[in-house]
């Protein structure tokens, strides 16, 4: 009704937004679970409900938190804490080249679409379906608060959860599955695939905790050689 | 355990991770339009990818149930969006299967 009234300009971006919620969608079904169970970590780890909410709000960067939040409680020296959030978020410094065409190019908003650039607003950017910069921040603040508002479900639901969740999580390899599907289906290359589950299978054996590190480390190496070889041709 | 070291903690954590995401908008655009940087992101997004789906799974316990559990659901996500190209069918379908499987 309101964008009747707006006239176009407002009809695209409310385009914008429902395609940006129909593509983020599958991104609240797999941060619910997660978020949920990093509310519910937090409190048995003794932390506070505020350090959580801003954690998930401010570091917003899954993994890594369960494992500051694990090491604040334990209460680990500042300089350990943030080493180990270098090296569990280094992988994040390849993102933004993919999507540099996708985020606006001045303002607020780039540096918002840049500071909530985690994994899955990475992948759900890269793909095609991801149309223009606007939709790039809509799709970012949108992961963000599925994120914040999993979290605040969980430290809301505290001690009194007994659902069975076992199992749910799931839904986050599913995602990076369908993604990867995507991708491949544009230049069916089969042996980038093969690739990383090389460079993965030897990270997991070298050091599970941090497979992805290694994993783009080797894959770099691998792409150096690789193009090199094609412009030596 | 104070709160204003964990405080002090979550802020330089946050910096952190905001500074890398930041990290390849600062270098120079001859960089970033070089035909090495479009290689290398065409061909890494799919290997990214690939790590992150092994990424979820390296806590898998190493029991033949779990295992198979993981194998069959991810190979139902895959024969799903390969057949039907639905991202919500494929996603919870495997996610409901995999649920079943494990409880």
């Amino acid at each position: 009704m309101l964008t009747s009234l707006r006239g176009t300009k407002s009809l695209s971006e409310s385009r914008d937004f429902i395609k940006a919620l129909h593509l983020s969608l599958p991104i609240f079904c797999a941060f619910f679970p997660i978020g949920v169970a990093f509310g519910l970590v937090c409190k048995e780890l003794g932390l506070d409900w505020l350090m959580s909410l801003s954690m998930s709000f401010f570091i917003y960067a899954g993994s890594s938190e369960f494992i500051i939040a694990s090491m604040l409680s334990a209460g680990e020296p500042v300089f350990k804490i943030a080493m180990t959030t270098f090296l569990v978020n280094i992988r994040h410094i390849f993102y933004g080249f993919s999507v540099s065409k996708k985020i606006p190019q001045k303002g607020l908003l780039r540096y918002y679409t840049i500071a909530t650039l985690s994994d899955e607003t990475w992948a759900l950017l890269s793909s095609p379906a991801c149309e223009n910069n606007k939709m790039a921040t809509i799709i970012a603040a949108l992961n963000h608060f599925y994120w914040f508002f999993s979290v605040f479900v969980g430290v809301l639901l505290g001690k009194a959860i007994d659902l069975d969740l076992k199992g749910l999580d799931f839904c986050l390899p599913a995602l990076f599955i369908v993604l990867l599907i995507e991708q491949w289906q544009k230049d069916k290359d089969t042996k980038l695939i093969l690739i990383g589950l090389l460079c993965g299978a030897i990270g997991f054996i070298i050091a599970a905790e941090q497979m992805i590190l290694i994993g783009i480390l080797l894959a770099s190496i691998y792409l150096f050689v690789s193009y090199r070889r094609t412009t030596s041709e | 355990m104070s709160n204003s070291y964990q405080m002090i903690c979550i802020v330089i954590a946050c910096m952190i991770t905001f500074s890398l995401r930041m990290a390849p908008f600062f270098l120079p655009e001859k960089v970033l339009r070089s035909n090495f940087i479009k290689y290398i992101s065409e061909k890494l997004t799919p290997i990214l990818l690939t790590l992150l789906v092994l990424f979820c799974f390296k806590d898998t316990p190493h029991e033949l149930p779990k295992i198979s559990a993981a194998l069959l659901s991810s190979g139902l996500a895959i024969f799903l969006h390969l057949i039907k190209r639905n991202a919500l069918l494929s996603i919870s379908l495997s996610t409901v299967c995999y649920m079943f499987l494990v409880s």
